[in-house]
């Protein structure tokens, strides 16, 4: 007596198998032209910039009680795709020969000779902290530290914020200067700091937290600092020591100064060769390229497995930013490829209505 | 030396801003809301609610397997409720001391009321072996909203994204408030007569605090007929 074991063909729907085989998965759409969100290869998804309107001076927006309390100085919401990225910014006021950037106590050997190398430079950055909602409480992922830093540092190389632009002048409560002769003699900052709350993620978070950091810092207003009349100066033989109440305008701000020409948009590629020995169907097959494919804006699991990426950020004219990731086999002619996409894609967002705000 | 290198917290020594006394926020409340499911899309459920400025995402994820455990017969729940970094919190403060509670005090309460009333509604039996975990998400608040007027909203948000994430539930809960000048009370109601929680400074059981329970009814009848018609047109829109 023999048994007949009948194997019966399993078949999953897109999302079963883009978790299973993510790169046969990727491999199939490829073949036809598409990609698994059904956009095409060098699409961007829409992106729509707006500001939340619950700073504090940000009293353009009919927002009422919500202005006009609290530290908010800035704030965004910048969503792409289904994918979502709220940003607010605030601040803290720092005495500038004190900022610990050089306490070798807090410091790794590597930040270090990173604040070593900051120390004469007149740029700023901002404290940025990213959030993506994952179903999981607890510390920063990797993920989310990385972006962070990421941030911190290209603003910072990138010079969008100058020191100067973020030093406090002193007055008087309400308009008068202060005089010469009160001025005192250490200076004050502000620094400033950044949450973003990313919301359904759907793929690499970096452009869109990037952008949402960039639209808030457009709408951030600084508040006018003056010195209470609370002041404190205790004098320990010849130390002398002053201390004052900086208290900040409930309602005089002047915008944040950031250097326009400095303000750029990031896009990310995915680049992945068509594999011939996935089984297709000739007469479906859509694409005939032996070389390399470009994917702008990788979306969905499926493509999240794609090890060569590419970011670029650019103003729409200039270059201000690059980093390759699996760079292995990335030819001149793909950069190129990315660069010229990059250019339009930040041409396109940066002079759209959204952005002009 | 304790140092937090996971996150970018910036310098050390710092002092906040200090802003002059600004006018006092208006007192009156708008009771209007704005609802809406579905929005986030890596979970099981998901609302938005907006009331009067203030700003509430709760997301649902679960049932998921639980591996915390080597057997539990039904799910652990757990809830997660996060103040965004720089709202205004002073409004925020409990009437009975009147002093500004430490913001992981505040949460951690928050959480314990919000855990025992949705222990109750839903059906944890029906998922053995799996977790289910609620996060609220206060994104932005209007000053003027007092703790238990927060508290009213977050419970409605929760309450309407376990409807969008199919979790078996006993019911639609609806929270209601009153509000008074000397007592603030909200009671969430997961049907007539039927009580989930209350959440109150009363500190004596008199007729004050009957008349307030009946405030609180009324409120959330009156929310339950919105937030079932608003579900029931979302039902009907989709097919």
């Amino acid at each position: 007596m023999s048994q007949t074991a009948s194997l019966k063909l399993n078949r999953f729907p897109p999302d079963v198998l883009a978790r299973i085989a993510p790169d046969m998965l990727l491999q199939k759409y490829l073949q036809i032209g598409l990609r698994p969100s059904l956009r095409k290869f060098d699409e961007f998804r829409p992106v729509v910039i707006s500001c939340a309107g619950v700073g504090r001076y940000e009293a353009s927006e009919p927002n009422g009680d919500i202005n006009g309390v609290g530290s908010v100085l800035g704030s965004s919401i910048v969503k792409s795709g289904k994918t979502t990225a709220i940003c607010l910014i605030s601040g803290a006021i720092v005495e500038d020969d004190h900022e610990l950037v050089n306490d070798y106590r807090t410091k790794l050997e590597k930040d270090i000779i990173d604040s070593d190398t900051h120390k004469d430079n007149k740029n700023a950055s901002v404290y940025t902290e990213v959030e993506i909602s994952r179903g999981a409480s607890g510390p920063p992922n990797e993920e989310e530290i990385a972006v962070s830093h990421r941030l911190y540092e290209t603003i910072y190389h990138s010079g969008l914020i100058e020191r100067d632009a973020l030093r406090i002048r002193l007055g008087y409560k309400g308009s008068e200067e202060l005089e010469q002769e009160f001025v005192p003699h250490t200076n004050y900052s502000f620094v400033l700091y950044a949450t973003i709350q990313v919301f359904s993620r759907a793929g690499p978070v970096y452009d869109l937290c990037y952008g949402a950091l960039i639209s808030a810092l457009r709408q951030t207003r600084l508040p006018a600092v003056y010195i209470a009349e609370k002041r404190t100066e205790a004098g320990v033989r010849r130390v002398r020591v002053e201390e004052y109440d900086l208290v900040c305008e409930a309602e005089k701000n002047e915008p944040l100064k950031l250097n326009e020409n400095k303000i750029a948009w990031s896009s990310t590629f995915g680049l992945v060769e068509l594999d011939r020995d996935v089984p297709h169907d000739e007469d479906k097959m859509e694409i005939d390229t032996d070389g390399k494919i470009l994917l702008a804006e990788l979306e969905g699991e499926a493509e999240e497995n794609i090890d060569t990426r590419i970011t670029v950020s650019s103003n729409g004219s200039t270059l201000s930013g690059l980093s390759v990731y699996g760079a292995a086999g990335v030819t001149k002619e793909e950069l190129r490829k990315a660069f010229d996409l990059a250019n339009r894609r930040a041409q396109y967002v940066l002079n759209s209505r959204e952005m002009e705000m | 030396m304790n140092v937090d290198r996971r996150r970018n917290v910036g310098p050390a020594n710092v002092k906040p801003l200090v802003f002059a006394e600004s006018r006092p926020p208006a007192q009156h409340i708008d009771p209007k809301i704005f609802l809406e499911t579905g929005l986030i899309q890596n979970c099981s459920g998901s609302s938005y609610l907006e009331n009067d400025k203030t700003i509430i995402v709760t997301s649902i994820y679960g049932p998921r397997p639980n591996f915390a455990r080597s057997f539990n017969d039904q799910a652990s729940l757990k809830v997660s409720v996060e103040l965004s970094k720089f709202l205004p919190l002073d409004n925020l403060k409990d009437n009975r001391k009147n002093i500004t509670p430490d913001k992981e005090r505040l949460v951690a309460s928050l959480e314990s009321f919000m855990l025992s009333n949705f222990q109750s509604l839903i059906l944890l039996q029906n998922y053995p072996k799996s977790s289910i975990e609620i996060f609220v998400q206060v994104v932005a608040l209007n000053p003027a909203h007092s703790l238990v007027y927060t508290l009213k909203n977050i419970v409605n948000g929760v309450s309407v994204a376990l409807v969008d994430s199919g979790l078996n539930i006993r019911s639609v809960a609806s929270c209601g408030y009153s509000g008074g000048a000397d007592h603030e009370m909200a009671v969430n109601f997961s049907g007539e007569d039927e009580i989930l929680g209350i959440w109150s400074d009363f500190a004596a059981f008199d007729e004050s605090f009957d008349s307030a329970i009946d405030t609180c009814e009324k409120d959330s009848l009156q929310l339950r007929k919105e937030i079932n018609g608003y579900l029931l047109q979302k039902a009907t829109a989709k097919q």
